[in-house]
C-alpha cells in the first residue's frame, strides 16, 4: 500500500495552518449563532395544506416536501465548503405545523424568555403564526388526532403519575433511523428513481395490495426529485456566488460547490468532497420532512473510507485538506435544531439532535475494521468539540491499543465524545431478537446509544419508562403518591406485607401492568402514524421498503421492533434493597413505619432518612447483594415486554436509556425507600445514585455489568464523569485505556467519560459568557453546558467525581 | 489473624505502576507535623467526628457511658456511638479486618491489575508495623498471582524488612530529612534506622526502589538537604525518586480527630518543583512529581 495510506495517530490539521483556521472561523460562526424560530416552512406547508385537501397522505407530505424545498431560502455562508440549511436563519428550528401548535400558541412568548433551550421569535412571525397558521391546524394535527385516542388508564399513569412519557411521539415524526448512507452516497438519488420506476412498473393496477405499493413508489419517486432539484439550486446559487466572488480562491470553491450540487445526490459521489456533500444533502432534507430526531449517519468510517483512499493516493488531496472537509462536515451536524415544548425540553436538554456518528469496530467478517479515516474523525472531534453529531467509537475486546489510545486522547480534549459502544454486548445483542450476524456486525448507533442496522425501523424511542415509579406503586397499592389517584392496580396494602417477596411480586404487578399501556400506546401512535404521515424519505433508504413497496410506517423494513427506555435503574435497585435490608434482614423497621415515612415524605422520620441513606448498601460499590436486586428488578423490565408485539411484526426490545428524563420523572416520583425525599432527580441511566458510589469506578464498572446488558440492544447509558488528572501524561493516558478495555471485557455496553472538574463547571454557571463554547455529556448525549438549566447543570456538578 | 487497617482505596493510580488497590495500615511510628492523614497515626481505633453531617438524633447520646453530646477531652474512644449513628457524622477510624475479607476486596480488581500492570500498595501509616499480619497478607497477595507494592517509612526494624523482601514487587521509600536532628525535631524520631535499612535495601534490590520525598516548604526543600539526599541516592546506586508536594488537605481530619489544628508550613511553588525535578533529572535520575 501506498505510503500515504499509513495510520497517523495525531493530528494532520494543526493549528496555525490555512485549514484549521478555516475550521475555527467556520466554528465560531455556528456558536455564536443566535437561535431563532423559522415560520417559513411552516407557511409554505399550511399554504399547500390549505389548496391540496383532497390529496392522500402520500402526496400530502411528499408534496408539501417538495414545495418547501422548491421555495425555502437558501444560502451559502462565509468559509462554507459543505452547503445547505434547515431554515431560513442559520442554526434555527423550523416549525412543524402539521404535528402540532396548540403548545406553540400557548407558549410563543415563552421561548426567548425560557431557561432551556430559548428561541427568538420575530414579531411578524409570531403573528403569522397565530393568524394564519394556527387556525388552520387548530384541532387537526397529527398530534390533536393522536391524543384523541388516548384512553381513560394511559392517560392516567402519562399525565397525573408521570410513570411514562411518549411526548416525543405524540408532536413529533419518528427519526431514530439508521438509513443506508453508503447506498445513498454510493448510487445516488437517480438510482433509486430508477428502481421506483421499474417496480412500478411491474405492479398489477387491479390489485389494491399493489395500488398501496405504486403510490408508496411515487412518493420515494417525489421525494428523490425534490431533493435533486433542492441541491440544484444550491448549485445555481453558488455558481452565482462565484461569479460575483473577487477572492480568487473563493471564487475557485464556489466553482466547485456549484458542480458538486449540480451532482450529488442525484448520481453516484466520485470524490470524498461529493460524498461528503450527498450525505448531507440527505441527512438535511430528511430533518426538514420529519419533525424528529436521531436520523443517524452511523459508520461515517466505513461509508466515506473508499472515496477518502481513492482521493489521498490519487494526490488529489492532502490529509490535511482532507481533514478539513472532515471537519466541515461534521460541523454541519451542529446546526440543525429542533423546538420542544418547555415540559420536553427538560427531558431533551441543550438540543440533542441525536445525529450520531461512529468509527471503529468489527466487519462483517468479525476483524477490526479501524482505518485512517477512523483516527481522522476523531481528530475533527478534537477540533470542534461540539455536542453534534453524537459521536461513537465502536469497541470490543481485541480494539487495537493504538486506536483505544485515540479515543482517550479524544476524549481527555474535554466534550465527552466520543462515547465507547462495545461489539462484544451490542452484537449478540441484536442476534437475540433475530438480527442476523453479518447484519449485526455491521451495526450503527441512533441517537444516543441505540445499536440498528440499515434494514430495520427500530422506533428507537419507545417512550420513557419510569421503572423506579413502579416501586412507589408497589408499595401504595397502586395509588400515585404524587396524583393521589389510583393509577396502577391494586396490588394490597404494603405495610401488611410481611416478607420481601411480597414487595417483589407487587412491584412486578405494578410494571407489568404499566408496560402493557406503555405498548398499548406505543401501539396506537404506530397505527395512527401509518394512517397520517408516512416516510417515504426515511423509507427508500431502509432495507426492506423498496423491496416490498411498503413504507416503514407499514413494516416495509426488514426488522420492526419498539423500544422503550428504562429511567431510574440505580433507584429502583436501592430502594428495594432497602426494603429487604432494612425491613426483612435487620429488622430496624416494620413495613407500616417505613410505608408512613413514604407518605410523609420523611418529615418526621429524620432518623430513618438518614439511615436508609447513609446505612444501607447502595448499587454501585461491586456489593453483591443489592447489586444483584438491581438486576433483578431489570430483567423484571426486560421480561416485561416479551409477550408482545408491535403492529409492524417485530419485539418489543429493551434499554437503559433516559436521555435527560431523569429530572422530570424526578418531579413525578414520591418519596423512595433508600432515603431519597419526593421530587428529587432520579438517577442517570445505570449509573449509581449520585454520590453513593463510594467505592470508585473499577467497583462501580463492576456493579453496572451486573445488568444484563446483552438484553438491551437499544443500549444502556452509563455516565461515568472524571477529571483530567486522571488522564495526565502517557501513563494516565494508559491507565485510563485499561479502564475502558476492563469495562469491554466486563461486558458493558455502553460507557461515555465527562472530563472535567466541577470547579470548572460552577464558574461556567456563574460566568456563563466566559465558557460560551463548553461542552459537556447530558445523557446519552452532549450539549453546550450554557444551553442547559440550572436544575441539570447542577445535576452534572453533582455526580460524583471519580479522580483522586 | 486481624489486620488494623482505616482505608481500602481501589482506583489508586499514584503508588506503583498501573491500577491499584490501596492498604491503609492503621498506625505509624512517626508524628511528622505535616502528615496529611492524622487518623493513620495511632495504632487504636479512634472517633471522627463531623459535625456538619449531624442530624440531632441524639442516637450517640443515649448509648454513650458518659453521656456525652461532644466527643471532646473526656471521650474514652469507646466508639460505641460510631455504632449507632446513621448520618456519618460519627465515624470510625481504623476497622480490624480478617485476611479473608480483605482478600475478597482485592480480588474483586484482578481484571483491572492485569489489564493496566497494577496490584496491590500497602501503605497507612506504616504497614511494618504490624508484620505478622502483612506477612499473611503479602503471601495470599502473591499466591493469586498479584503484585504487591509497599510505601514505608523505612523505621522500622531491619529483621522485619528484610523477612518481607521476597513477597514484594515494588518499594516506595520515604526519606523525609538527611539531617538527622531536623528529621527528630520534625517527625518525632531521628533518621539513623531509616537511612541504615535503606542503604541495606539498595544493596540487595536497588531496582524496586522508589524514594519518596514529601516536598514541605521551608523543611526539607533546601537546595542542602536535596543536594544532600542526592549525594546519598547517588553513593547507594538509587536511581528513582517522586516528589510529593505538600498539600494542606487533610487539616479538617486533625479537627474531627478533635486535635488541634497542625502546623502550618510553606506549599512548593510549581516552578520550584519543576526546578528540583529537572535538577535530579540533569543527574540521571528517574524523578517525577505526585499531587
Amino acid at each position: 500500500m501506498d505510503k500515504y495510506m499509513r495510520i497517523d495517530t495525531n493530528d494532520v490539521m494543526v493549528s496555525g495552518t490555512p485549514e484549521y483556521e478555516r475550521i475555527q472561523r467556520l466554528r465560531r460562526q455556528v456558536v455564536s449563532a443566535v437561535p431563532h424560530l423559522c415560520f417559513e416552512r411552516a407557511k409554505i406547508v399550511t399554504d399547500f395544506f390549505k389548496r391540496n385537501q383532497n390529496l392522500s397522505p402520500f402526496e400530502l407530505y411528499t408534496g408539501a416536501f417538495r414545495e418547501t424545498l422548491s421555495k425555502m431560502k437558501i444560502y451559502i455562508l462565509p468559509d462554507e465548503l459543505i452547503v445547505g440549511h434547515q431554515a431560513s436563519m442559520h442554526r434555527s428550528a423550523p416549525v412543524f405545523p402539521e404535528f402540532s401548535v396548540e403548545w406553540i400558541k400557548d407558549e410563543i412568548d415563552l421561548f426567548p424568555v425560557r431557561k432551556q433551550d430559548p428561541f427568538l421569535v420575530a414579531e411578524k412571525d409570531k403573528q403569522l403564526f397565530l393568524n394564519e397558521i394556527y387556525p388552520f391546524w387548530k384541532g387537526r394535527t397529527i398530534s390533536d388526532k393522536i391524543l384523541h385516542m388516548m384512553p381513560e388508564d394511559i392517560f392516567l399513569q402519562r399525565f397525573p403519575a408521570g410513570a411514562f412519557s411518549l411526548g416525543i411521539h405524540e408532536q413529533g415524526g419518528f427519526g431514530h433511523v439508521l438509513p443506508d448512507f453508503k447506498q445513498l452516497v454510493n448510487c445516488g438519488l437517480e438510482t433509486i428513481i430508477e428502481e421506483c420506476k421499474e417496480r412500478k412498473n411491474v405492479l398489477k393496477s387491479w390489485i389494491v395490495d399493489d395500488l398501496k405499493k405504486a403510490e408508496f413508489y411515487d412518493a420515494c419517486i417525489t421525494v428523490c426529485e425534490a431533493i435533486i432539484e433542492f441541491a440544484k439550486r444550491y448549485s445555481k446559487l453558488a455558481n452565482e456566488m462565484a461569479e460575483q466572488e473577487t477572492e480568487s480562491k473563493r471564487r475557485k470553491e464556489l466553482f466547485e460547490i456549484s458542480e458538486i450540487c449540480s451532482k450529488v445526490p442525484a448520481r453516484p459521489a466520485e470524490n470524498l468532497h461529493e460524498a461528503l456533500q450527498a450525505a448531507w444533502f440527505y441527512q438535511l432534507t430528511l430533518q426538514i420532512y420529519e419533525n424528529a430526531v436521531a436520523q443517524s449517519i452511523g459508520r461515517v468510517d466505513q461509508i466515506f473510507y473508499p472515496y477518502y483512499q481513492k482521493d489521498i493516493l490519487g494526490k488529489k488531496l492532502t490529509k490535511a485538506q482532507a481533514e478539513e472537509l472532515l471537519c466541515a462536515f461534521f460541523l454541519k451536524f451542529a446546526e440543525p435544531l429542533k423546538v420542544y415544548c418547555a415540559a420536553d425540553c427538560e427531558i431533551h436538554a441543550g438540543f440533542p439532535m441525536g445525529q450520531n456518528a461512529c468509527v471503529g469496530g468489527l466487519d462483517i467478517h468479525g476483524c477490526d475494521q479501524t482505518n485512517d479515516l477512523s483516527y481522522r474523525f476523531l481528530e475533527a472531534n478534537r477540533h470542534l468539540k461540539l455536542g453534534q453529531p453524537n459521536f461513537t467509537a465502536r469497541v470490543h475486546k481485541n480494539s487495537p491499543t493504538e486506536f483505544l489510545r485515540a479515543v482517550a486522547q479524544t476524549i481527555r480534549r474535554g466534550n465527552g465524545m466520543p462515547q465507547l459502544a462495545n461489539d462484544d454486548v451490542f452484537i449478540p445483542s441484536l442476534m437475540e431478537i433475530g438480527v442476523s450476524l453479518k447484519e449485526a456486525r455491521d451495526y450503527g448507533i441512533i441517537g444516543c446509544i441505540e445499536a440498528c442496522t440499515t434494514n430495520a425501523w427500530g422506533r428507537t424511542n419507545g417512550g420513557y419508562f419510569n421503572i423506579a415509579k413502579y416501586v412507589e406503586l408497589a408499595l401504595n397499592d397502586g395509588k400515585c403518591m404524587i396524583s393521589n389517584r389510583q393509577v396502577g392496580p391494586k396490588t394490597g396494602d404494603a405495610s401488611r406485607f410481611t416478607s420481601f417477596e411480597q414487595v417483589q411480586e407487587a412491584f412486578k404487578v405494578q410494571l407489568n401492568y404499566g408496560m402493557r399501556l406503555l405498548v398499548t400506546w406505543n401501539n396506537i401512535i404506530d397505527v395512527m402514524h401509518e394512517r397520517l404521515h408516512p416516510s417515504p424519505i426515511v423509507s427508500m433508504l431502509v432495507g426492506g421498503c423498496i423491496e416490498s413497496g411498503r413504507d416503514v410506517t407499514s413494516g416495509g423494513a426488514k426488522y420492526n421492533w419498539t423500544a422503550p427506555l428504562g429511567v431510574g435503574v440505580a433507584d429502583t435497585g436501592n430502594s428495594l434493597f432497602a426494603i429487604q435490608y432494612a425491613v426483612f434482614q435487620e429488622k430496624r423497621y416494620t413495613m407500616t413505619e417505613l410505608t408512613d415515612a413514604l407518605k410523609n415524605n420523611f418529615e418526621g422520620y429524620a432518623e430513618m432518612q438518614a439511615y436508609l441513606k447513609n446505612c444501607v448498601p447502595k448499587y454501585g460499590n461491586n456489593q453483591k447483594e443489592v447489586d444483584g436486586i438491581t438486576s433483578w428488578a431489570m430483567d423484571i423490565f426486560f421480561d416485561s415486554m416479551l409477550p408482545y408485539t408491535t403492529p409492524r411484526g417485530g419485539p418489543f426490545v429493551a434499554s437503559l436509556l433516559p436521555v435527560a428524563s431523569y429530572v422530570s420523572f424526578g418531579k413525578t416520583t414520591g418519596a423512595l425507600p433508600y432515603g431519597r425525599k419526593a421530587g428529587e432527580v432520579l438517577s442517570d441511566g445505570i449509573s449509581p445514585t449520585a454520590g453513593t458510589d463510594t467505592e470508585g469506578p473499577t467497583s462501580v464498572f463492576q456493579s453496572v455489568c451486573k445488568i444484563d446488558h446483552e438484553r438491551c440492544p437499544n443500549g444502556v447509558i452509563f455516565n461515568q464523569k472524571f477529571v483530567p488528572a486522571v488522564f495526565e501524561g502517557r501513563d494516565g493516558l494508559d491507565k485510563f485505556v485499561s479502564l475502558m478495555r476492563a469495562y469491554i471485557i466486563l461486558g458493558g455496553g455502553h460507557v461515555q467519560f465527562n472530563i472535567i472538574s466541577s470547579d470548572i463547571l460552577k464558574e461556567a454557571q456563574k460566568d456563563p459568557d466566559k465558557y460560551n463554547g463548553l461542552v459537556v455529556r447530558v445523557a446519552g448525549y452532549s450539549a453546550l453546558f450554557n444551553e442547559l438549566s440550572k436544575e441539570v447543570q447542577d445535576t452534572i456538578i453533582k455526580r460524583t467525581q471519580q479522580g483522586i | 489473624m486481624n489486620i488494623s487497617l482505616f482505608n481500602i482505596q481501589k482506583y489508586s493510580l499514584h503508588d506503583g505502576s498501573g491500577i491499584r488497590t490501596n492498604i491503609f495500615f492503621k498506625g505509624c511510628p512517626l508524628r511528622c507535623m505535616w502528615c496529611a492523614n492524622p487518623e493513620s497515626q495511632n495504632f487504636y481505633s479512634e472517633l471522627l467526628w463531623d459535625e456538619k453531617k449531624c442530624i440531632g438524633c441524639n442516637a450517640c447520646f443515649r448509648v454513650c457511658p458518659k453521656h456525652m453530646v461532644e466527643p471532646m477531652e473526656e471521650c474514652n474512644q469507646c466508639l460505641l456511638c460510631t455504632d449507632v449513628c446513621c448520618t456519618g457524622a460519627r465515624k470510625r477510624a481504623g476497622e480490624q479486618y480478617d485476611v479473608e475479607t480483605v482478600m475478597e476486596k482485592i480480588q474483586q480488581d484482578e481484571l483491572f491489575y492485569r489489564l493496566s500492570g497494577g496490584g496491590v500498595t500497602f501503605t497507612g501509616g506504616e504497614p511494618f508495623g504490624q508484620p505478622a499480619a502483612l506477612a499473611e497478607l503479602a503471601e495470599r497477595v502473591k499466591q493469586k498471582g498479584i503484585t504487591t507494592a509497599i510505601e514505608t517509612c523505612g523505621h522500622v526494624k531491619w529483621d522485619v524488612i528484610q523477612s518481607m523482601l521476597p513477597l514484594l514487587d515494588i518499594i516506595l521509600y520515604d526519606v523525609k530529612l538527611m539531617d538527622s536532628d531536623r528529621h527528630k525535631k520534625y517527625t518525632g524520631v531521628d533518621n539513623a534506622q531509616i537511612l541504615s535499612n535503606l542503604e541495606a535495601l539498595a544493596r540487595i534490590c536497588p531496582d524496586k526502589i522508589t524514594v519518596r520525598v514529601p516536598l514541605i516548604g521551608g523543611v526539607n526543600d533546601s537546595a542542602e538537604n536535596l543536594k544532600e539526599l542526592m549525594k546519598w541516592m547517588k553513593k547507594n546506586n538509587l536511581k528513582k525518586i517522586d516528589f510529593l508536594p505538600y498539600h494542606r488537605m487533610g487539616e479538617s481530619k486533625y479537627l474531627r480527630l478533635s486535635r488541634n489544628e497542625p502546623d502550618k508550613f510553606a506549599i512548593p511553588e510549581k516552578c520550584d518543583l519543576e526546578n528540583i525535578k529537572r535538577n535530579f533529572i540533569a543527574q540521571g535520575f528517574h524523578a517525577g512529581i505526585f499531587g
